[in-house]
């Protein structure tokens, strides 16, 4: 009677633990690709800021007005998905008053 | 070896996890990684404490083998309870998981396997695993309190914006 209690709670815990294990692999993956997501944007501004520095520090017969152009409506693009994703974390209730002051 | 360490040592651990939820809630302004893990840690913690007042310490009706079910099966239970509560407080936060939380929950997976082992073992006679039983669980709290508390003042030195993105 006994190593039948034994046996199924054993039973059970294995399930437990790999139903609880796998479940955090799953999470775990999904927060590691959003974090990319986020490096993948700040590295844009930085690549976006760069290229800026060097149109800028051009001789004035190597500038070509339709680059900077191109550049600044890049950076207008990736400035609108990050108002975006504020509003997106402004939706969830805990983060509201952190999106907030970033917007003012 | 003597046990002079392991007096009130997890009385300690319980209060020092307590103090770090403060001091991270006061050098950091805002929900964390961190602070979930030292929920959790804390969490189980203190339900340890219930445990042995109500499973060792009392004069309870249960045969000694319920006793030992009970108190290697619970243990178990609320280890891995914590690392649910773990993950399911990071997603509904919408938190990233820091380096202090993925080791915690590696930590508390390892403590409950070892509980069912303990019972396999102790129950059935071979008692191979009580060296690490005694003292693998007091160390392992003692290094996820340390990696908390170092984790709590360096995220507390960082200039974070308030978007969450390092430097923005």
């Amino acid at each position: 009677m006994e190593h039948i209690l034994v046996f199924g709670l054993l039973i059970a815990f294995c399930f437990f633990f790999k139903g609880v294990y796998d479940r955090f692999s799953i999470e775990r993956n999904h927060s590691k690709a959003r974090e990319i997501v986020d490096q993948q944007l700040a590295a844009a501004f930085i690549s976006i800021a760069t290229d800026m520095y060097k149109e800028r520090s051009k001789r004035p017969d190597m500038v070509k007005p339709i680059r900077m152009q191109n550049l600044i409506e890049q950076q207008d693009d990736l400035v609108e998905l990050y108002f975006n994703q504020l509003e997106e974390q402004s939706k969830s209730s805990v983060r509201k008053g952190i999106a907030i002051r970033a917007v003012k | 070896m003597s046990n002079f360490i392991l007096d009130s040592l997890d009385l300690k651990i319980t209060f020092a996890a307590l103090i770090l939820i403060v001091v991270n809630l006061i050098l950091t302004k805002r929900i964390n990684s961190v602070l979930i893990t030292t929920l959790a840690f804390l969490l189980v913690q203190s339900i340890s404490f219930a445990f042995i007042a109500l499973v060792r310490d009392s004069q309870s009706d249960l045969s000694p083998f319920m006793t030992r079910v009970v108190w290697y099966f619970g243990f178990a239970f609320v280890d891995l309870l914590a690392v649910v509560l773990i993950y399911k407080l990071h997603s509904a936060l919408k938190e990233i998981y820091s380096l202090s939380a993925t080791t915690a929950v590696w930590v508390l997976l390892y403590l409950g396997a070892l509980q069912v082992l303990s019972f396999v073992d102790r129950q059935y006679g071979y008692d191979l695993l009580a060296f690490l039983y005694k003292w693998s669980i007091p160390a392992c709290n003692v290094a996820i309190l340390m990696m908390l508390a170092v984790s709590t003042v360096m995220l507390g030195m960082q200039k974070r914006g308030y978007s969450g993105i390092k430097g923005i």
